[in-house]
């Protein structure tokens, strides 16, 4: 008997449909995800990582065209489903974390109406003890109040409830869950997220741009690059042994990895663009690109505990070194 | 709310002095009225001693203020009324003329925006758009003239185009009676409400609180209303309190047109007749109506967002 990953996601392209032709969000991910694990999908603003949750959800807006050839969450396929089908998904099956807490309920409503909505007529102690399990104690006794009245560290908390807890999703899509979050919030939020996933054996897909918050929740990693699943890798082994020159880059410039007054190294150029290049994407930026690298698309391949998207992935051995480096 | 109540006097004095200024400016003298036009230069000098009207302008200026800081708005030249009898009999008129126009067309418009929004680029919206435009591009004295016509001349009895009967005598023809005026003049809210509520919902879809209404599986309808259309009553009612203001310009025209004893018509009478107090009457109150109507939008709209609700209260 084989286990049937939770999310299993093939070649995944989203396209934007722009006054200027169509423009690739993403191109070719493929992703499995098993129950109780935490895939961390790490990249720039617009390199497609948030793209790839809204399209998970089927929820990307309509100038968007998504393709996939498979996309199944507990073996159905959500590429197919109805609007009605995947209705019933949503919440229940898998839940979403919101970018932005302050914003991600109705600014004039009170709290206990929304919750009303999105609970159905549960009983007061029920919520109450919702409420109770991600520290929201005192937020019980406020519910006649407006979203507005409330910090986004304890909005977050609550839409983590209503998303992964209320309604016991089996996989939950956190879409960069703590970046408008001061860092003693972020750290809460990020061991509530953690706390679910024991207890209740949550997949979890967990998009950030921050290497730093990756490193502490997710088991593995994704790094996208101009809409490309780049370098997939455990989290051990993607900070100890980085093969995709992008990923290198990446954190050679954690500002952790310098003394002080250090120069931090940056990754010169810029990402902008190069989501329509022929070749490999990284390329122009990249130390180690050859002629093929601007023609010719690099499939993935496995080297060592990785799935790499490069011609010339170094390897743990070190071949393939830089130019820079060998010359 | 002191703020506010200190800001609505200074526009009414603002108001009051331009009136006031700009009615003697205009060549003529109320005094014709009362002696006639073919009167001789003497007798409407004694006439206008007899009104005050030979006084220095400061200091008549300076009288007519106290005066109305007192309550008293004087009598008119022309009927020898009282102003404040004279505006009690019209006000009520336009009153019921803009109330009954806009519990016509509000409605109408919340309920076509909405369906819109709801079945985007279908042709149902395509039509709401284009009824919607067509009520903002018609101009109200030519449809009005065009009604006048239309009911007065080729379809003499389906409805009155002119003039007006007192709710106590016949209900139904009071009722009749305020059919046309109120229909023309509210009509270009329809498209401008209408307008405004289906842009404010289709742009809700890219809201936050739409999207997670979205992620976490709600029903189609529960989005629509509960998201959608009731935060996108708050632009909405922004705009109709913009409208009213519109509406009671526009009452001048509409009750000049379908001869109605309103506000409106009793504004352009007093101004042509140069009835000095009852222009300014006229005007005054026609200033508070206004900034009572935006006062009760400002309190509708404070109703609606809890955000503004709550800095009224802490004020």
């Amino acid at each position: 008997m084989t286990t049937e990953p939770l999310l299993s996601v093939r070649d995944l392209d989203v396209l934007f449909d722009t006054a200027r032709g169509r423009v690739p969000a993403v191109r070719g991910v493929s992703f499995e995800l098993a129950a109780g694990e935490v895939f961390g999908l790490v990249g720039e603003s617009g390199s497609g990582k948030s793209t790839v949750l809204s399209a998970i959800m089927r929820l990307l807006p309509g100038v968007a065209v998504a393709n996939a050839s498979q996309m199944n969450f507990q073996g159905s396929d959500l590429m197919s489903m109805s609007a009605g089908q995947l209705r019933g998904i949503r919440g229940t099956g898998i839940g979403l974390i919101p970018q932005r807490p302050m914003t991600s309920l109705s600014p004039v409503t009170p709290l206990r109406k929304q919750l009303r909505w999105f609970l159905g007529d549960m009983p007061q102690s029920e919520i109450v003890d919702l409420l109770d399990q991600v520290g929201l104690r005192a937020v019980a006794e406020r519910l006649d109040g407006y979203p507005f009245e409330f910090s986004g560290g304890q909005l977050q908390r609550l839409l983590i409830m209503l998303a992964a807890l209320a309604r016991r999703p089996s996989l939950l899509l956190a879409d960069e869950p703590t970046t408008t979050l001061d860092a003693t919030v972020q750290a809460q939020v990020l061991r509530l997220i953690l706390d679910l996933r024991d207890r209740l054996g949550l997949g979890v897909v967990f998009v950030s741009h921050d290497l730093g918050v990756i490193a502490q929740v997710c088991d593995r990693v994704g790094v996208m690059y101009a809409g490309r699943l780049v370098e997939a890798a455990p989290i051990g082994e993607l900070f100890d042994n980085p093969r995709h020159p992008y990923t290198q880059a990446l954190l050679r410039a954690l500002p952790s990895r310098y003394k002080r007054g250090e120069r931090i190294k940056v990754i010169e150029g810029t990402a902008a663009g190069a989501n329509r290049l022929p070749g490999c994407a990284f390329a122009p930026r990249c130390p180690r690109a050859e002629a093929m690298c601007r023609e010719q698309e690099p499939e993935t391949r496995s080297v060592g505990g990785a799935l790499v998207r490069c011609h010339f992935p170094e390897d743990a051995a070190g071949a393939n070194k830089p130019k820079e480096a060998a010359a | 709310m002191l703020r506010r109540a200190a800001a609505m006097a200074v526009v009414l004095l603002i108001v009051l002095t331009l009136v006031f200024f700009l009615m003697r400016m205009a060549p003529g003298s109320p005094a014709y009225l009362i002696v006639g036009a073919d009167a001789s230069p003497a007798e409407i000098a004694s006439v206008e001693r007899e009104l005050g009207l030979d006084k220095p302008l400061m200091v008549q200026y300076a009288t007519e203020l106290g005066r109305i800081l007192t309550g008293d708005l004087g009598e008119s030249i022309f009927t020898g009324d009282t102003v404040s009898h004279e505006l009690m009999l019209r006000l009520p008129i336009t009153l019921e003329l803009t109330m009954v126009s806009l519990l016509f067309w509000i409605p109408l418009a919340l309920i076509a925006g909405r369906v819109a929004a709801a079945r985007r680029d279908t042709p149902l919206d395509a039509t709401v758009r284009i009824i919607g435009n067509l009520s903002i591009a018609v101009p109200s004295f030519w449809l009005g003239a065009l009604l006048v016509l239309l009911f007065g001349l080729y379809l003499p009895g389906v409805l009155p185009s002119s003039g007006w009967v007192g709710l106590a005598e016949d209900p139904m023809g009071h009722l009749r009676s305020l059919v046309l005026p109120a229909f023309v003049l509210g009509l270009g809210t329809f498209g401008v409400t209408a307008n405004t509520l289906r842009v404010s919902m289709i742009e809700s879809v890219r809201t936050d609180y739409v999207r997670f209404g979205h992620a976490m599986g709600l029903p189609e309808r529960r989005i629509n209303r509960s998201l959608a259309f009731r935060n996108s009553l708050l632009p909405t009612t922004a705009v109709v309190g913009q409208l009213v203001g519109v509406m009671l310009s526009g009452s001048v025209l509409i009750e000049n047109l379908f001869n109605l004893p309103g506000m409106g018509r009793l504004l352009v009478d007093s101004i042509r007749r140069q009835d000095y107090p009852l222009a300014v009457g006229a005007t005054l109150s026609l200033a508070v109506f206004f900034l009572l109507a935006n006062l009760i939008v400002d309190i509708l709209y404070a109703a609606l967002n809890p955000r503004v609700r709550q800095k009224f209260a802490g004020t």
